[in-house]
Formats: structure tokens, C-alpha cells, sequence
């Protein structure tokens, strides 16, 4: 493995000073389950010098409902998630979406932060250099974004330059709730929507900066599903998912948000379906409309198409399931 | 304020380490895993690692009460943890309740995975006493398991945790036996070691001096080396070796053997360009990126057909449009190259129906055993040379290792249990001789072990097979005639493809009975990694493409699979054309009746409703069936020679160069010899797979264990009885004929009361050893049947398989949990998933494979288990003194085709390439939108 400078901090405060000070040069491991694959497989260009240990943190692993709203700190660990009462009484998307992420061992040990921080998952960008790599691709050094031409089977239908998916499926559930993430830095805070942390090329958060917590609205969100396809169960990363929330009144949709993994650098928001579902009642004929206009304005690349098919079929099921 | 951490304290089973931070040997530095620690500083070995990367599960320890992957946790960051290991669950040297159960059930094959199973097992039942299957599974679903240990796994937890185990997959009637041991639930030899982590695997090995090799792989899948530029490495603190092809002698393997060790061109994305050997894995690595390599880029093919063109370059100036010579010699001087019998023009014309059609299995798999490759080698003296190896058949690679090193040295392989093999590791032989010439330069011990990924690109994959074909058929199924284009990728160079072709071109014969052949393969070579041993050895691969075909006939004429393949497959007094380039009668037993009972427990006769038909549908979710066929001569292919020596107190030992890859075979020689001189299995013991002291053995390869190995442990323990009651006349004044022996004594069969002890028959200064060899018989063949369910939402192109069941017929089951797990393995090793999901994906612009890890490289969960049933009759073989054949390794062959066909059956379309992936499904049902939108 790479070798890098070992440091640990206790609070927040010790974190955001460390993080104002080394900038591009640390970088924080939390679970740990996909950053050490980093120095193992050696496939950037430039590596970070130090590597901040944050399991001591205990500030940022807490759950609580405060103001109206679920607070999860950013340290929480994935299967505290998915154990805890109150998700599962008010939450049960975030259950859901939990016990689809990869393995047991890993949710034991992964983050909230993590999971949604995590590196991309193309094949091309993480080419590790035992096998003559690391490879070029318009997120490292080079040009193009190799899977334009190449095998992009599992890549994005929209991007920009790089096609890479947002690899976290908290983010796909987490947006359909409306969540918002607190950042912080030393002497700054500020709270954005969860699909903004995603940007085409990387996170859109600075390099000093960290997410704090993660703050879902309560009340709304009535009808929760998550649907996640993969080739296998569990394990995999989703070749399409969706994650959609329903509030009804007299029957008609009073307020919704549907987000698709999967076909995106970020979880992609339906905003058009949205819009066509608000105050409506659903029926066979709304479905179909929405099914065609899914993704209606997107090209594919040349191995990716068969992911709207996909991406279509799975919304309409969902919102037949609520008829 | 933020601080560096001067020492790590923690408790492991127990007992508080309080460790540096620092190099030193008993140090941790930050980069430490915590199953580094564990395994290297603590020397705590039963846990063990695989992929290093958090997605097998191997590494599994429990920490503070949860199950976690040690690979993913820095040792740095684990103060104040409390961690128990697989060492710690024994409690005052008894075993775990779980583990007990482990032993019971046989839930284990190789064993590496186990130690990982156990432990998540374990943290599952300190919460939850009582879980329910589906809990079960979900627990386990980060474990990988290439052999299928899982249906054993879930039956010994459920058992361990109170839960009665209900589930029978073994149909059998059973036989009558006066045998003691043959045939009954005994745990196998080495099952408390497996479940307490004591098993040494070659990376559990520790040497003084030992140093680490790692190999500089190529970026470019074409190209010659320029210019190599190694001083910067060399230079480097504790770099030891670094040696390219300008500083290795010619050193060439393959068949032909024309492939050369170090070359100065380069074939493949991760072909070797220099190799180096440093004190520690950290520094190799570090001297790799030192090496400064100037290419000179060369036009690269991947695909076979278009390799065979004129205009596409070559990989070896000697072999014109990239075409291998077909011969093998390891078959003798008339392998067989080609299937040409008849007269195919008559065959056709003679035909009620002629179909033609292409179908390509090229998903190139690789069947990813989870211990990796690895070796250590050590050249001792200018003319000895030992290696310690990992492989199912160890005396192999001294063969292998001769036969390139010349007889000026003298090569010593010391086999250890190998964490799975599938056919793969006996193509060991760059690994191994990358480690022994390192070790020749430098004078130490050098180990090298894959990485995961150089593991899935580098090392053995599925040949690919393309076939386009025609097939003559009657109206009553009789086939009249087959040819065909069969062109066979082998990726950039053969080691062994030659003779999986022989044995491919065999087999098929035995699958369907026809005059007129005209089958001529090509042996293609391309830049991508090479193809070749796995399990299904050439026939898998050839059924994939020529079952379809023959398919698309039946479906014309309106035929029944299943009655199809039950009436074509071989039946005494058939002739078949064999490896070797000779015809052989067969001389086994008809396997119908076999096949009717397993067309009888899956429904068969109710779920098939014709070509291209659902079984049923329910909304967008559509059933459909599949059947297919294998079987192998090879039950009986090449030599196995063995030693049993007798000793006087009593006890016996059988000298056979045999390691255990997970069949549990070992155990069943054990249990032959045993059987054959009337002592308990614990008081026969196997010697150590030390080619300096076994006899010759081809091993466990094929499925020849039982036929072949077993009857050479046999004769040479019947060789040996029969000295020990020659000897023994003289006490009884009766014939040898009169006498056996039980137990240690001899006596009389008229007058059992009269015993004597070995001892006093050899007496306590002599010992007695009989010797027995197996002679090859290409005679009978063994035979599977395997039916399949799957259910394909013809919407989202999801497959799922729902029920598998097998038939075969095995004349006598050896170890009733032994052959379950091998027929288990259907869902392993490169078997049933090539249909679906399983395979390498190579970008056909830059030759890198892209799935060299364990999450891009599709393999079978926990959680997504068939319902499996294996329905095995036991017709004797009377050729076998305990009258057995062998089955496992065709476990896995007739799943692939049996689950594609299940598939198109079910969506109504035939899908011409596997695997049949839910882009390849949708597209066929012309559901892509890619497709739609060129169409509108």
C-alpha cells in the first residue's frame, strides 16, 4: 500500500483547522471502506500526503429530531440506519436503501459522510496500476472520458466530459426526502440540497470544507420506496435506481419527489414528472405519459440505452403501486 | 489538537497487545491493515485475505461485537478495539458449538473462505440466537465462495443455532453395503483444522530470508519493449532483483512451446516486462513505479475472425493469420484436431430438416478460485531447484517445470492445500518461474502471489468459442450430419487449449450420436490474456455454441429436448472418437434412467411447453425451462501411481502426491485404503504432496479422483494386504485366501477368534509397502444432466434462476457431503453464471480488462440462492473395486447452455451471444432504447 502520514482528531473543531491547513493534501477516513482501496490500487496521479482519522469524532454520530427535522450526523454508520427505530418508523426508505449498500461487514463500518463522499466507481478512472494503469481519463490527466468510446454499460446518460455515476445510493434516497447537507468549515457553514454535492468532474464541496450532518424534513414524506437494480443482491451498485416520496390528500398527490440513481454524475431529480404529478390523481394514462417523458431528451452512449428502458419501467411500477 | 499516534493498544481474543507505531517487524506502521497485523506482526494466520479490497469477505474478524472486514481497517485506527478472530473461538480447546456444526455438515470445500464465514456466523448468533434462513443469508451475503460452500453454510448455522434443517437436497435411493466406511457421513480429515483456521495455505508459510516478487505489467496490449531503463529501482533500499527479458535466459512454455517467460514484445494489457524482488511487498512495489520502460506501440487484434484476416497483425511472426498448430502432444502423436468422420454431404442430404445459425460463448470468464496464485520458490543449489505450490496437482508442475528448465536441474514441487484451483492453477508455470529465477539471482526464498486484479487479468480465463455451424436432423431426432466453422480464441498464447480441444471434439461425440462430422477449429491467438484450464476442459465451452445449434433443429422439427438428449447420449457398444485421436467402445452403464428420475423431480413433462414458450407467465415475468447434457471420458484419463506402507503398530500410510483443493478427496483416499485394510481412516495417513517422495500422480483433474487416483491408492493398498497375509500363512498354517486383517490384526475368516497383531506379522523392525498404478481406460464416461429454471422480467431484463436440478449416476457415492458440494459448485467457478452475468469485460480500444476486481466481476451471493436438488443414482461400475466413477468436474458444464436455452424459452427469442445480460435481453425483445430510437 502507499504510504501517507497518519494524523487523528477528537472534535470538529481539531478536524476543520486541519482541514484549512493541508486543503487537497489530506484527506479524511472515516469507515475506511473505499478510501484505503485508493493507496492500494494507486490509481490517481496524485495522492494525498495525510490521512485524518475521524472514528474519534463522537459529535458526528448521533440521530436526533430536532425543529422539525431528522438530524443524522455525518460519522453514523450505515447500519445504525438501519437498526434505528425512528428511521424505520418514519424513515423506512433509508432502511431500504441501506440494506442494498454492499455487504454487512462494510455497513458496520461505513458512514453516512463516507457513503456519500465515496469515489466514482468507473472502471476507467479507478484502473489500478498493477495492470499498466493508471489511465488517462477527463477526470485525471487526460483528454476524454474513456467510456465514451469504450464499455459504458454501467456509465452515466448524462454527464459533462466525464461520464461517471453518483456511486452513492444514500444520495438517490436522501434527495427523494428533500434533504439538505450542512457543510462546515473553520469559521463557515452553509447548507446546500444532497444532489448539489455532485458536480460532472468531482464533489462540490471545497477541500476544507466537510459535511456536518445530513437534515430531512419531517411529515412530508408518507408513501417512501426505493427500488434499486442490479445484477446481483446485494453487493453491486445500481445500474438504475429509484427512490420516490409521496404525501396524498383526498387522493390526489399533494407533494412528491422522485430521484434516479444510476443514470447521472448526481441523483437526477424528475422534476417534470414531479410537476405532472402534483395535485393529480394517478391513472394508467398519467403513467404512461410520465414513462414516456423519463428521460425523453437524454442520448445515450452506445451501451447504456437499455438503462431508460430500465429506468422507465421501474418509475412506472412505482407509481402503479400507489393506484 | 490533532495528533500521530505513538503506540495502538488492543485486545485480540482476549489477550491486550499494546503495539509501536513504527517499521520495525513488530511494529505497526499506518499503513498497516488490521489483517496485516493480525496475519503478519501477531502471527495470527486463520485469518485470511483474498481480495484485499473489502469485497469477499475472507478477512472477516468481529470487532466490538460486529462483523467487519479487517482488510478495510487500519491496525492505527483500532485503539481501545476488542477483536476475535477465527483463533478465538475455541473456549479451553473446545470447539465452538458452530463449529462443531461446521465439521458436521461439511460446510466448507477448499476451507479458505471459511474462517470468514464462520466469524460473520458468529456475530449473527451473539445477536440473534435463532435466525431465520433469509436472515442467514443477508448476514453472509458479503461472503465469497467460488467453490459453493453456501447450502452446507446455511444448514450447519441453522443447525448450530437450534433450528431443525429440513431441507433434503440429495435424492438418492442408496444402496445395500456390507462397507464400513465407503459411502458414510464421516468428517473429512482435515475439517477441524478448516474450521479453526489451522489449515496452512502457501501464504500462511513463514520463511527466514524470505523475500517478495511482484511483476511489472504491460500497459499497451501490443508493442515492443524499446528500452528498459531498471537503475532508479535497483537503487532503491532494499530492492534485491530486477530482471527483464535481456537478463533471463530463453526460457519458452506453451504448446507449442513457443511463448517465452520475459519477452522483449509484449502481448497483452498486463503482460510481464520485468520482474522484481525486494524485502518487502511495500518496497517491490515501489521499485515497480521506478521502472522506466520506453515502447515502441504495435497494431493490436482482439477478435478471433478478425484475426484470421489478412490484414491484421501478428502475434508471433511464426504463426500466420494467427493460427496455432492444433496438435498436442500431451495426448500422444495423433491428438485429435478436428472432428471429420463420414460423409457430411450424404448426412445433409439424407436430412428432414437443415438449420444453420452462429451463437458465440465469449464472456471469457475466469473462475477466480480465492486463494490467489501464489508460490514460493527457492534455488537451493545450481542444479536443485524446490518450489512450494498451490495447486490441485502438484507433481504437474515439476513435470511442467522439467520439461522447460531441461534435466540439468532437478525440480522438487512440495504441494499445500490449494484454496480452489478449478483447472486454473496448473497454469502456474510464469508465476513459478518468475519466483525461481528471482530466487536463483538473489540466493533467498522468494514468495509471489497475485493480486486480485493481476489474478483477473492476467491469469487463466474460459477459452472463447464461436461456432458457426449447420446441423442435418430427421424428423425423429436422429442427427445426420453436423459442421461447422468453430473458431476458438485462446487470448495470447495456449498453454493447454490444443488438448481442451481433443477432449472438447471428444465429448461432443458422447453428447450426440451422429456419422457425419466436419468440425475443423481454429486455434486463434489475440492481445488480450490467455485462456485455457477450467473446469469443463474445452467441452463447456464447445456445448455453449453447439447445443443452440442444435436447438434451432429441434425447434424446427418440433422436438423435445429432454428426450433429444436422453436418447443421443452414449449407450454401450457406441464408438467415439477420443482424445488421443483413437475410437474406444463404450463399455459404462445407460444413463437414461437417471435422467428420468431428474426430468421426474423437476416436472419436466409439465413445465416444457415447446420451443420458445414460457413455461408461465405472471405479468411481465415470464418462466421458461432448459435442459442439457455432459459427460467426459476422462473419469479414467491418464496415470496415478501410490505407495501404503503398513507399520507394525497398527497403522498405514498412503504415499500420493495429492493436495486438497476442496473436493475432499484426500479424505476419500484416506477412506479407500482404510476400507481396503480394515482400519479407521484416523490411522491412515497421507503422506506430504512432496514430489521428492510420492510417485508419480497426475491429479485430480478431469474427474478422474475416484476412478483413477482412488484405484492406484487402492491397488497399492490390496499390493500391500496381500504381502501382509502371505506373510501372515505361516502363523495360521492357513492360506493367504483364509485370512484378512481388521483393526491392525490379521485373522482367520474360518476362525475369527484367532487374532495376531501386525506387529508380530512384520515384526516391530520391518515395515511391508505395496505399490499400485492406474492405467488409463477411455471406456466409460461419466454423465450430467442438468435441468433449469429461470424466471426473466421481460420489461427490465432481469433474470433470476429459480431451481436447478442435477442427475447423474455415480455407481457408489463415495462421501455423501463431498459429492453435494461438487454438484453444488454448478453455481461456482465459471458454471452457471456465464449465461447470465459472469464475465470479463475487455475494452476492445485499449485491451484492459475492466472488472479486474471482485465487484465488477459478477459472482453468485448468498442471497440469491436456487432451490437445488441433485437426483444420483448408484449403478455399479464393476471396474472399480468400490464401484465409482467420479463426477465433479463436469459439475458445471451443462449449466450454462441448459440456463440460456431456459431464458430465450422464456422471452420467445433466441439471443445468440452469452452471456444473455439484461441489455442483450432487452435488445432481443427490441425493448433498448438505443435499438428503438435507430428503428424509429
Amino acid at each position: 500500500m502507499r504510504r501517507f502520514e497518519h494524523v487523528e482528531v477528537e472534535n470538529l473543531d481539531e478536524l476543520l483547522e486541519l482541514l484549512s491547513e493541508f486543503k487537497e493534501e489530506a484527506r479524511i477516513n472515516a469507515g475506511g471502506t473505499d478510501l484505503l482501496s485508493l493507496f492500494k490500487d494507486r490509481y490517481l496521479f496524485n495522492y494525498p500526503k495525510v490521512l485524518i482519522n475521524v472514528k474519534p469524532v463522537k459529535e458526528l454520530d448521533y440521530l436526533e429530531l430536532v425543529n422539525g427535522a431528522l438530524r443524522i450526523g455525518s460519522l453514523t454508520k450505515l447500519s445504525t440506519l438501519a437498526r434505528n427505530p425512528v428511521i424505520i418508523d418514519r424513515f423506512p426508505i433509508l432502511r431500504e436503501t441501506v440494506l442494498t449498500i454492499a455487504s454487512p461487514q462494510i455497513r458496520n463500518m461505513a458512514t453516512v459522510g463516507g457513503n456519500l463522499c465515496q469515489d466514482i466507481r468507473c472502471w476507467y478512472y479507478r484502473y489500478p496500476s498493477s495492470l499498466g494503469g493508471p489511465l488517462l481519463c477527463a477526470r485525471k490527466k487526460g483528454k476524454s472520458c474513456l467510456a465514451v468510446k469504450g464499455d459504458n454499460r454501467y456509465h452515466a446518460l448524462i454527464g459533462e466530459k466525464c461520464y461517471a455515476v453518483c456511486p452513492s445510493d444514500l444520495a438517490t434516497a436522501l434527495s427523494s426526502l428533500k434533504a439538505k447537507l450542512v457543510i462546515v468549515k473553520k469559521g463557515a457553514e452553509r447548507k446546500i440540497d444532497v444532489w448539489d454535492l455532485y458536480t460532472p468532474q468531482g464533489l462540490g464541496i471545497g477541500p476544507d470544507e466537510v459535511i456536518k450532518e445530513v437534515e430531512i424534513p419531517l411529515e412530508w414524506a408518507k408513501e417512501q420506496k426505493f427500488i434499486k437494480y442490479t445484477l446481483r443482491k446485494p453487493i453491486d451498485f445500481a445500474i438504475v435506481s429509484v427512490a420516490s416520496c409521496f404525501k396524498f390528500e383526498g387522493g390526489r398527490i399533494s407533494d412528491c419527489a422522485i430521484s434516479l440513481g444510476g443514470v447521472s454524475f448526481r441523483p437526477e431529480r424528475l422534476k417534470e414528472a414531479e410537476d405532472l404529478l402534483r395535485d393529480a390523481k394517478i391513472d394508467e394514462g398519467l403513467v404512461e405519459e410520465i414513462k414516456r417523458r423519463v428521460l425523453s431528451n437524454v442520448r445515450p452512449l452506445s451501451k447504456n440505452g437499455y438503462k431508460i428502458t430500465i429506468a422507465r419501467e421501474l418509475i412506472g411500477r412505482v407509481l402503479l403501486s400507489l393506484m | 489538537m490533532a495528533k500521530k499516534r505513538r503506540e495502538v493498544s488492543l485486545i485480540v481474543n482476549g489477550k491486550k497487545y499494546t503495539l509501536s507505531i513504527g517499521e520495525k517487524t513488530n511494529e505497526v506502521a499506518p499503513h498497516h491493515t488490521l489483517a496485516y497485523t493480525l496475519r503478519e506482526t501477531l502471527n495470527l494466520k486463520g485469518t485470511k485475505v483474498s481480495c484485499d479490497s473489502g469485497s469477499c469477505g475472507a478477512c472477516t474478524v468481529i470487532m466490538d461485537g460486529e462483523a467487519v472486514l479487517s482488510c478495510t481497517i487500519l491496525t492505527i485506527e483500532c485503539d481501545g478495539k476488542n477483536v476475535v478472530t477465527i483463533e478465538g473461538l475455541e473456549k479451553d480447546g473446545e470447539l465452538d458449538p458452530l463449529q462443531e456444526s461446521f465439521i458436521k455438515h461439511s460446510a466448507f470445500q477448499c476451507g479458505f473462505c471459511t474462517p470468514g464465514i464462520i466469524m460473520s456466523a458468529k456475530a449473527l448468533l451473539s445477536k440473534n440466537a435463532s435466525p431465520l434462513e433469509e436472515e442467514i443469508k443477508e448476514a453472509l451475503s458479503g461472503h465469497f465462495c467460488r467453490c459453493i460452500s453456501h447450502y452446507q453454510v446455511i444448514d450447519a448455522i441453522m443447525e448450530a443455532s437450534g433450528r431443525q434443517v429440513t431441507e433434503r437436497r440429495l435424492i438418492r435411493e442408496g444402496r445395500e453395503s456390507s462397507l464400513k466406511i465407503i459411502g458414510k457421513e464421516i468428517p473429512r480429515v482435515d475439517a477441524k483444522k478448516i474450521v479453526t483456521g489451522k489449515v496452512e495455505y502457501l501464504g500462511d508459510l513463514t520463511f527466514d530470508n524470505l523475500l517478495y516478487g511482484r511483476v511489472l505489467r504491460s500497459p499497451y496490449p501490443h508493442a515492443i519493449v524499446k528500452r528498459i531503463d531498471k537503475s532508479k529501482a535497483e537503487s532503491l533500499r532494499g530492492v534485491r532483483a530486477v530482471l527483464t527479458w535481456e537478463d533471463v535466459p530463453d526460457l519458452r512454455g506453451g504448446t507449442p512451446r513457443f511463448k517465452r517467460l520475459l519477452d522483449r514484445k509484449v502481448r497483452f494489457v498486463g503482460d510481464a516486462v520485468a520482474i522484481v524482488a525486494a524485502e518487502t511487498e511495500d518496497i517491490a512495489e515501489e521499485a515497480l513505479e521506478k521502472i522506466e520502460v520506453e515502447y515502441e506501440i504495435l497494431k493490436p487484434v482482439f477478435d478471433a475472425q478478425e484475426a484470421l484476416t489478412d490484414s491484421a497483425p501478428l502475434l508471433y511472426d511464426e504463426y500466420k493469420q494467427n493460427i496455432l498448430p492444433s496438435h498436442t502432444s500431451l495426448f500422444g502423436p495423433n491428438s485429435l484436431k478436428e472432428l471429420v468422420t463420414g460423409d457430411v454431404v450424404k448426412g445433409f442430404s439424407d436430412a428432414d430438416c437443415v438449420v444453420e445459425d452462429e451463437f458465440s460463448y465469449e464472456g471469457i470468464p475466469n473462475p477466480v478460485p480465492i486463494e490467489p496464485p501464489s508460490v514460493i520458490a527457492l534455488w537451493e543449489k545450481p542444479d536443485r531447484l524446490t518450489l512450494w505450490v498451490s495447486n490441485q496437482a502438484s507433481y504437474l508442475d515439476k513435470v511442467t517445470l522439467s520439461r522447460i528448465l531441461g534435466k540439468e536441474v532437478n525440480v522438487r514441487t512440495i504441494g499445500l492445500p490449494c484454496g480452489g484451483s478449478f483447472g486454473t492453477k496448473l497454469m502456474s508455470w510464469q508465476v513459478q518461474l518468475f519466483a525461481a529465477i528471482l530466487s536463483k539471482k538473489t540466493g533467498c526464498p522468494v514468495k509471489l502471489s497475485l493480486r486480485k486484479d493481476e489474478h483477473l487479468s492476467t491469469f487463466t480465463l474460459r477459452p472463447g468459442v464461436k461456432l458457426k455451424g449447420k446441423v442435418g436432423m430427421k424428423k425423429d431426432g436422429t442427427v445426420t450430419a453436423i459442421s461447422g466453422d468453430l473458431i476458438i480464441d485462446t487470448g495470447y498464447y495456449s498453454f493447454s487449449t490444443q488438448a481442451q480441444l481433443a477432449v472438447g471434439l471428444g465429448e461432443v461425440q458422447i453428447m450426440v450420436r451422429c456419422k457425419n462430422w466436419d468440425l475443423r477449429p481454429k486455434i486463434v491467438v489475440t492481445n488480450r490474456n490467455a485462456s485455457g484450464i477450467v473446469r469443463g476442459f474445452g467441452g463447456q465451452e464447445i456445448k455453449c455454441v453447439l447445443i443452440p445449434l442444435l436447438c434451432r433443429a429441434l425447434e424446427t422439427l418440433n422436438i423435445d429436448p429432454f428426450e433429444f438428449f436422453k436418447r443421443n447420449f452414449v449407450k454401450v457398444g457406441d464408438i467415439y472418437l477420443w482424445r488421443d485421436g483413437n475410437w474406444y467402445v463404450y463399455r459404462g452403464i445407460d444413463y437414461s434412467s437417471c435422467m428420468d428420475k431428474g426430468a421426474q423431480v423437476f416436472g419436466w413433462k409439465k413445465k416444457w411447453k415447446g420451443w420458445l414458450k414460457p413455461t408461465s407467465v405472471s405479468g411481465s415475468k415470464r418462466r421458461g425451462v432448459g435442459v442439457a447434457i455432459h459427460g467426459n471420458a476422462d473419469v479414467g484419463e491418464d496415470v496415478s501411481e501410490a505407495f501404503v506402507t503398513l507399520h507394525p503398530d497398527g497403522k498405514a500410510t498412503l504415499f500420493s502426491c495429492v493436495t486438497e483443493h476442496g473436493t475432499g478427496q484426500t479424505s476419500n483416499y484416506i477412506k479407500m485404503v482404510a476400507e481396503v485394510l480394515g482400519l479407521r481412516p484416523q490411522d491412515v495417513y497421507l503422506s506430504p504432496a512432496d514430489s521428492l517422495i510420492t510417485p508419480f500422480e497426475f491429479g485430480p483433474v478431469g474427474s478422474r479422483g475416484t476412478y483413477a487416483i482412488g484405484s492406484a491408492a487402492i491397488k497399492a493398498a490390496e499390493d500391500a494386504k496381500a504381502k501382509l497375509l502371505a506373510q501372515a500363512e505361516k502363523f495360521f498354517g492357513e492360506d493367504a485366501t483364509e485370512l484378512e486383517t481388521e483393526d491392525g490384526f490379521v485373522f482367520s475368516k474360518v476362525n475369527p477368534k484367532k487374532r495376531i497383531p501386525w506387529y508380530k506379522v512384520i515384526g516391530w523392525e520391518r515395515t511391508i509397502s505395496g505399490y499400485g498404478r492406474f492405467e488409463p481406460d477411455y471406456t466409460l464416461t461419466n454423465c450430467l444432466m442438468a435441468f433449469v429454471e429461470v424466471e426473466v422480467d421481460v420489461d427490465t431484463g432481469e433474470v433470476e434462476i429459480i431451481e436447478i436440478v442435477n442427475a447423474t449416476d455415480v455407481g457408489r457415492i463415495i462421501d455423501p457431503k463431498g459429492i453435494e458440494g461438487q454438484l453444488n459448485g454448478c453455481l461456482g467457478a465459471a458454471g452457471i453464471d456465464t449465461a447470465i452475468f459472469e464475465e470479463i469485460i475487455l475494452d476492445r480500444n485499449i485491451g484492459a480488462i475492466l472488472n479486474p476486481n471482485l465487484i465488477d466481476y459478477k459472482w453468485r451471493t448468498f442471497l440469491q440462492l436456487p432451490n437445488i436438488k441433485h437426483v444420483i443414482n448408484e449403478t455399479p461400475f464393476p471396474t472399480h473395486r468400490f464401484e465409482a466413477i467420479g463426477v465433479g468436474e463436469i459439475a458445471t458444464s451443462a449449466h450454462p447452455v441448459a440456463t440460456f436455452m431456459a431464458i430465450c424459452n422464456a422471452i420467445g427469442r433466441w439471443i445468440k451471444k452469452y452471456p444473455a445480460t439484461p441489455q442483450r435481453i432487452l435488445e432481443a425483445l427490441g425493448k433498448d432504447e438505443k435499438v428503438r430510437a435507430r428503428g424509429s
